[in-house]
C-alpha cells in the first residue's frame, strides 16, 4: 500500500515540476507582457495606497479598523489575489478553453491524475518573484512605517491557516463553477462570476459584515476565510480558534464536491476535437 | 480467437442547442437529444484487422472515443482488453498509442 501511495504523490510531484517550468518558460518568451503586468500591478497598487491615505486622511477608522489595519488587510487581500493568479485563474480559464475546443482529450487519454494536471496545468512562479514583489513592496513599506498593532505568534498561526484553508475552499467553489462548461460549452462568464464571487469584499474588514453574510461568507460561498478572517486572526480581534476549525471542515467539504464535481462533469463531456 | 474489444447495445446521445429566435437564444437556450450512435452491436478479436467505415455523422469518431473513454456512453456496455474505459483505470490508458 504504502508504495503506491509514495507513487502517487511522486506522479503528482513530477507533473507540478514539469507544468511549473514550462509555465516559466512560457512567461520568459514574452518579456513585453511581463513588464506589462509588472507595470500595470504597481500603478494598481499606488493608486489604492494614495486612495487609503486620502480616506484616512479624514477618518480614523473604518468599520473599526485603524489606517494600519486596513494596510494588513490589504497586504493579505494582496497575496491571496496574487496566489490566485499564480495557480488558480489561469487554470479554471484553461479548462473553460480545453472542454470548449476538445484539447481535454489530449490530458484525458494520458495515464496521469487528469483532476490533478487541469488544477495545476499553469503554474506561475514568474508572477509570484517578479510582478508580486515589485507591486506589494510600497504596501509593506508604508505598513512598517505605521505599523499601530502588535501581532502575536498564535494570531499569526492561525491566520496563516485561515489563508491556506479559505484560499483552497475558495478555488474548489470557483472550480465547480468552472465544470459548468462540460455542460453549456461556455465558460468566460461563470469564470468572470465565480471571480468576482472569490474577491467578493476583499477590502472589507470581517467585523464589518452582517451576521448572515459572515456566515454564508465562511461556509457556503467561502470568499471571508482567505482575506478577511485572515487579517481578522492576525491582528487578534478574532482569537476563538473554532473559526479556523470551520475554515478546515469547509475546504475538506469543498474539495470533496470539487472531486465529484469533476467526475459528474466528465460524465458530460462531449469532447468537441475531430 | 479471444475477443479483446466487446460492444453491447452502445448508444450515444448528444443535446444539441436548438436554433431559436434571437430573445429566446439570448436567455433560454434549449438542447435537443441527436442520436449519434443507436444500440451498436460488435465484437472484435485478438490480432483481427477492423475498418470502421460510413458517411459523415455516422457515429465512427463518438464509437471510437466511447471505447477509449473520451466519451460516457448514454447507455450499452464497453470492454476493452478486460476493462470498462470509463473507468479511466491507469493500466488501460497505459495501453492507449500516445
Amino acid at each position: 500500500m504504502k508504495p503506491l501511495v509514495f507513487e502517487e504523490v511522486k506522479i503528482r510531484w513530477v507533473i507540478l515540476k514539469a507544468n511549473t517550468l514550462f509555465t516559466l518558460k512560457e512567461s520568459l518568451a514574452y518579456s513585453l507582457n511581463n513588464w506589462g503586468g509588472l507595470a500595470s500591478t504597481i500603478t494598481y497598487m499606488l493608486t489604492y495606497l494614495v486612495l487609503l491615505s486620502a480616506i484616512f486622511g479624514r477618518i480614523k477608522t473604518l468599520a473599526g479598523y485603524n489606517y494600519s489595519e486596513i494596510l494588513m488587510l490589504t497586504l493579505v487581500s494582496q497575496f491571496n489575489f496574487y496566489l490566485a493568479w499564480v495557480w488558480s485563474i489561469r487554470n479554471l480559464d484553461q479548462l473553460g478553453e480545453d472542454v470548449k475546443t476538445g484539447k481535454l482529450d489530449l490530458i484525458l487519454t494520458k495515464p496521469l491524475p487528469a483532476l490533478w494536471y487541469v488544477t495545476f496545468q499553469k503554474v506561475n512562479l514568474f508572477m509570484l518573484v517578479f510582478e508580486m514583489w515589485p507591486a506589494t513592496l510600497p504596501l509593506i513599506y508604508l505598513l512598517i512605517k505605521n505599523m499601530d498593532f502588535q501581532i502575536s505568534l498564535r494570531g499569526l498561526f492561525l491566520g496563516l491557516l485561515s489563508f491556506v484553508f479559505g484560499h483552497i475552499a475558495i478555488h474548489c467553489f470557483q472550480f465547480v463553477m468552472t465544470t459548468i462548461t462540460f455542460w453549456t460549452g461556455e465558460h468566460r462568464g461563470l469564470n468572470g462570476l465565480g471571480y468576482s464571487i472569490a474577491f467578493f469584499g476583499d477590502s472589507i474588514p470581517l467585523e464589518a459584515y452582517p451576521k448572515r453574510i459572515m456566515g454564508l461568507g465562511l461556509t457556503a460561498v467561502p470568499f471571508l476565510a482567505h482575506t478577511a478572517l485572515t487579517t481578522s486572526l492576525i491582528l487578534g480581534r478574532t482569537t476563538d480558534s473554532r473559526w479556523v476549525w470551520l475554515s478546515f471542515w469547509v475546504m475538506a467539504i469543498f474539495i470533496i464536491i470539487k472531486i465529484k464535481a469533476w467526475r459528474l462533469a466528465l460524465r458530460q463531456y462531449s469532447s468537441a476535437s475531430s | 480467437m479471444e475477443n479483446i474489444i466487446k460492444v453491447k447495445e452502445l448508444t450515444k446521445i448528444y443535446q444539441v442547442p436548438q436554433k431559436q429566435s434571437f430573445w429566446k437564444s439570448v436567455f433560454f437556450s434549449k438542447n435537443i437529444p441527436l442520436v449519434a450512435v443507436d444500440k451498436i452491436n460488435f465484437e472484435i478479436g485478438e490480432g483481427e484487422s477492423v475498418a470502421l467505415l460510413g458517411p459523415n455523422g455516422a457515429g465512427k469518431t463518438t464509437t471510437l472515443k466511447m471505447l477509449t473513454g473520451l466519451l460516457y456512453p448514454s447507455s450499452g456496455e464497453i470492454n476493452v482488453l478486460g476493462y470498462t474505459p470509463t473507468d479511466r483505470k491507469r493500466e488501460y490508458l497505459n495501453r492507449l498509442p500516445s
